[in-house]
């Protein structure tokens, strides 16, 4: 059985966090052991921690990741490392990263052993056109470009809760035309599962539209 | 200068983040800046931005520093502005006390967080005294407490421009919710929606001979004697006094003889749901929010405070947005409570349940 691993990153608010979750879920429902890596150290103490529970409950088999009284230090600057982590990469079963936002974010995956050389591995870029940095298709090219090897695109374009569908389709097309000049592959259009129904199975760009449900509204920010 | 926002755009980002587009749309050519959460994100996208604008960005080695350079680039007649939070905006009372004193429009971004010392990098609305009444002086500067992310990006514009309008210090009082949540909100070129961009000029470096083509620039932070400085003062304070008339802002929807809830800031979205739920439910009640809280809208505070039995201040610190109110109000018969839960968010559910508790027992 081919193994799931795979790491969301992307700019600050495109929905890494909601689209790693919802995926993390979803691979639980097809009846998968998935263990879900906290690799934000851009914003550590406020993404996922206040959901594990939440998540171990829906049946995600583990959360890697400190509950904020068991770390050491203050605020934003504690003992980060959750040094399961390092090893997350042994386990079986599907792996799925929340990784903080922007390049540096991004970076915290090479503190991973063996992540170098893992085959599995697919780091995916999570893109929303209505943030100004990735708006238009030369800003995603310049961004996705100056990631650390990224493999494939998730289309999240929202507005919060002004979210349509013209909007998303929008996003897609842009998304779209960024992906080929990436030569990269646009895996999914990820949308609120009303939005996604009114779309239907792909959107204007040929995108696979992929239902999602809002969690990260229970956590910090 | 290159246009940062054609059109109008609807889009999606964080708080700080919006405050660093909203100053580049408002021209401001230079950022000052020394780190510290809940407000680095301004400084890492004014790094990433600015320079695509020809912008420019200096980091210094303390928030001393930060706020005495950013007088220096205003000085130079540069649209300069700083961005700081709790313990940070403590030390730079003293540069924005200096610029009290000299007249220079500098404005600064306070990203509160808790106190008192480094408390938490999270949230607070505990840096209301230090931003209204901060530094050795009168407190001679304009504080304006944004609720949403839409008043991040018109109150940062309209900080540049009353700065450069009235030279007085502008802060625009935010906070780490505000700071790191998302939510939606129009950008737009100043221009385009006919909000004209006050001229720079340099108080320093002018063109032509000092004594012969122009007065010598003689810009001063101290006096030597009482005389002088109170002439000085009086000027200011009258020039201040003026300028409060025009730049005071609040919204306000009275219940006659019954509750008035207050709060500023983000606490404001959950008075006035809170207000709105309670009314539909048939309770007297109605809110008052100051925009402004230096200069306090005093006359529509007064008046609205007349018109009501009590009034609920509510606020995320110990009473520091209750004493200005009370000085404001100081003689109106309405009772005055206070919810405070210093460094701790509000919700619209507890205020309800406070709101209902004074209507029951101003009816037995």
């Amino acid at each position: 059985m081919r193994r799931y691993v795979e790491a969301y990153v992307g700019e600050g608010t495109s929905g890494k966090s909601e689209v790693a979750v919802n995926r993390a879920l979803e691979l639980t429902t097809r009846g998968r052991r998935v263990t879900m890596v906290d690799l934000d150290i851009v914003k550590p103490c406020y993404t996922l921690r206040p959901i594990q529970g939440s998540l171990l409950a829906m049946g995600v088999a583990e959360v890697v990741t400190w509950a904020s009284r068991d770390q050491v230090g203050m605020g934003e600057t504690p003992v980060l490392w959750n040094p399961a982590a390092s090893w997350v990469l042994q386990r079986s079963g599907d792996i799925v990263f929340d990784v903080g936002y922007g390049v540096e974010g991004a970076k915290a995956l090479a503190l991973v052993e063996g992540s170098e050389v893992e085959a599995d591995l697919r780091v995916i870029m999570v893109i929303n056109t209505t943030n100004p940095l990735t708006a238009t298709v030369s800003d995603i090219v310049e961004v996705v470009s100056s990631f650390p090897a990224v493999h494939a695109l998730v289309h999240n374009t929202h507005l919060g809760d002004e979210t349509t569908a013209e909007i998303i389709q929008d996003g897609a097309r842009i998304v779209g035309e960024a992906a080929s000049v990436l030569h990269m592959p646009v895996v999914a259009t990820t949308a609120v599962a009303e939005l996604a129904a009114a779309i239907g199975e792909v959107d204007c760009a040929g995108h696979q539209v992929r239902a999602i449900r809002r969690l990260m509204t229970d956590t910090f920010w | 200068m290159e246009k940062v926002v054609t059109g109008e755009k609807r889009v999606f980002m964080t708080g700080n983040e919006v405050v660093c587009r909203a100053a580049l749309a408002a021209g401001a050519e230079i950022m000052y800046g020394y780190p510290i959460t809940p407000q680095n994100e301004i400084m890492h996208y004014w790094t990433r931005l600015a320079p695509r604008f020809g912008r420019r960005f200096l980091q210094t080695e303390d928030e001393l520093s930060a706020g005495f350079a950013t007088l220096g680039g205003v000085l130079a007649g540069r649209k300069a502005f700083t961005a700081t939070a709790g313990p940070g905006n403590v030390l730079m009372q003293e540069p924005l006390a200096m610029a009290e004193m000299m007249r220079l429009p500098v404005v600064s971004i306070v990203v509160q967080r808790g106190g008192p010392s480094t408390a938490t990098v999270i949230y607070s609305q505990q840096e209301v005294t230090l931003t209204t009444f901060g530094g050795n002086g009168e407190g001679l500067r304009f504080v304006y407490s944004t609720a949403s992310h839409q008043e991040l990006y018109d109150y940062t514009i309209k900080a540049f421009n009353l700065a450069w309008r009235y030279r007085f210090p502008v802060f625009v009082l935010a906070d780490g919710y505000q700071g790191k949540m998302r939510e939606p909100l129009t950008i737009y070129d100043p221009e385009s929606r006919g909000i004209h961009m006050e001229e720079t000029d340099a108080y320093l470096g002018r063109h032509g001979i000092p004594g012969l083509d122009r007065p010598p620039g003689h810009f001063r932070n101290t006096y030597n004697t009482e005389e002088e400085l109170y002439a000085v003062m009086q000027g200011h304070i009258a020039a201040f006094e003026q300028a409060a008339e025009e730049v005071s802002e609040y919204e306000t929807e009275p219940a006659d003889g019954g509750l008035l809830i207050t709060g500023h800031g983000i606490v404001a979205r959950a008075v006035q749901q809170a207000a709105v739920q309670l009314r539909s439910a048939g309770f007297p009640v109605g809110y008052f929010r100051p925009i402004t809280l230096r200069p306090l809208p005093v006359g529509a505070l007064r008046d609205t405070a007349a018109r009501h039995r009590q009034i609920l201040v509510v606020e995320s610190a110990y009473g520091q947005l209750g004493r200005l109110l009370r000085d404001a109000i100081y003689g109106c018969p309405a009772e005055v409570h206070a919810l405070c839960k210093p460094g701790m968010g509000v919700t619209a559910e507890e205020i309800a349940v406070r709101a209902k508790q004074l209507c029951a027992a101003r009816e037995d």
